[in-house]
């Protein structure tokens, strides 16, 4: 845990870039336990979380060195990556859904997030010390926001879907999620 | 599309529950629009990636470690032996343009152009596209059809090292074979050829020499005849003159 605090993820990243596979180990042992868990919030099936978690690294080790990942953030990128392959692994396995062909382009383009540069980096360490402030902006959202939010997030679930689901327009579920994140975001800067 | 539309999709794409259409819409302003709003799509970025955050951690099996330790083992020993088979590709295409470009008098002649382009062997290998330009379409032994053209087009465009080599590997692996395993068809056949011409020369050169022999031969053998009979007749004059002088002192005695 000492290490973990003195060198960041941009340093781990550069090592990585350099095929470097301590410093793969460092951030799999700094990372894989919030992956996992949100991964099987999303799969709960353990073996099936597994395969995806062990795809995170495989994606990360692969092409993680092609992205510019010194400008962006590590943190938001692995979870955003994460939930993104775990919803995918979701809907393939359960077969409602048709989804194109899993291909390198398909990856590259959905699976992978883009992660907007002009934001400042945020480390997990920074994101566990700040839990109780976030959790406080979480709940002052209304019951129906946060509901919207866990079924886009965690389930997976499109506007479209949702709406159908819930049985009320569109136009509803986008605008509950337009003010539900505007909403968050004000609550958290404004913190308590 | 208006910026005021793409601002309302953020939220959503920030949790990934755009609809397809609009997923596109959103993916094609990210790219193309200079004044896509980054800043603010960042900031929704980063609160939702807090979210598990709030979850109860799960720490997963040490067997899980050691699962994703051996996948990436794999995953580098076949990039490893893949880089390696390329490396492999390319010194053999390094040797085939090579042994094109000390091919001796009569191919420098035909593929002149080969050394104009003053590139280096290895770039010149890398920027031959076995796929535009097939193993089968390479004239051998002639080359009449390799020119500047075809291969300045290649040289022209810009190198581009994909992270990941497999396809441009796999494209390459059988067409060097072919061209490589065309190369001593063509020396055979030029081989041929030579060996062919020899032996008719010869042939020629023999019966001309035959003939010759025979019209020496028979040339000889008629002064020879001629000769003879001139000796004969010769002989037979001497006889008679011999004869007749005899005769005339005979008859002088006799008188």
């Amino acid at each position: 845990m000492e290490d973990n605090k003195i060198i960041t993820d941009t340093q781990i990243m550069s090592k990585i870039k350099e095929n470097d596979s301590k410093a793969l180990e460092e951030l799999y042992d700094r990372y894989s336990p919030i992956l996992y868990t949100l991964i099987k919030k999303i799969v709960p099936d353990q073996t099936v979380a597994e395969e995806v978690l062990a795809d995170i690294f495989v994606i990360l080790w692969k092409k993680g060195k092609s992205f510019e990942l010194s400008n962006e953030n590590l943190y938001t990128w692995l979870i955003i990556l994460a939930r993104n392959k775990a919803v995918d692994r979701k809907i393939r396995d359960s077969k409602l859904k048709e989804l194109p062909e899993y291909s390198d382009d398909f990856e590259d383009e959905i699976i992978i997030p883009k992660i907007s540069k002009s934001i400042d980096p945020v480390e997990l360490s920074k994101v566990q010390a700040e839990k109780e402030k976030f959790e406080g902006a979480m709940n002052k959202l209304t019951e129906a926001q946060k509901y919207v939010i866990n079924m886009a997030f965690y389930d997976g679930k499109t506007q479209g879907e949702i709406a159908s689901e819930l049985n009320i327009p569109q136009t509803t579920v986008k605008s509950k999620i337009q003010v539900a994140l505007s909403n968050l975001k004000i609550n958290f800067v404004l913190g308590e | 599309m208006s910026g005021l539309q793409v601002k309302d999709l953020l939220q959503a794409k920030a949790l990934g529950c755009l609809d397809s259409e609009e997923e596109e819409i959103f993916i094609k302003c990210a790219k193309e629009d200079e004044n896509f709003p980054w800043k603010e799509y960042g900031s929704y970025q980063k609160i939702v990636s807090r979210m598990p955050a709030l979850l109860e951690i799960e720490i997963p099996d040490q067997e899980v470690k050691d699962k994703v330790s051996q996948t990436l083992y794999d995953l580098n020993e076949k990039l490893t032996s893949e880089e390696k088979s390329v490396k492999e590709d390319e010194s053999d295409e390094g040797i085939i343009i090579e042994e094109l470009e000390e091919g001796g008098d009569v191919e420098s002649q035909e593929i002149p152009d080969l050394k104009e382009i003053g590139t280096e062997k290895k770039e010149m290998a890398d920027s031959i596209s076995f796929k535009k330009y097939k193993a089968s379409e390479i004239p051998l032994p002639g080359f009449e059809n390799l020119n500047k053209e075809t291969f300045t087009k290649q040289t022209d465009k810009p190198k581009k090292k994909s992270p990941t080599n497999f396809t441009r590997k796999e494209l390459k692996k059988k067409p060097v074979k072919n061209y490589s395993s065309k190369i001593p068809v063509g020396e055979n056949h030029y081989g041929r050829n030579k060996n062919k011409l020899f032996l008719i020369t010869a042939v020629t050169f023999l019966l001309i020499t035959l003939l010759l022999v025979i019209f020496i031969y028979f040339k000889f053998s008629s002064d020879i005849e001629s000769n003879k009979n001139e000796i004969k007749n010769l002989k037979q004059q001497i006889k008679s003159e011999v004869i007749n002088s005899k005769l005339y002192s005979n008859n002088f005695c006799n008188a």
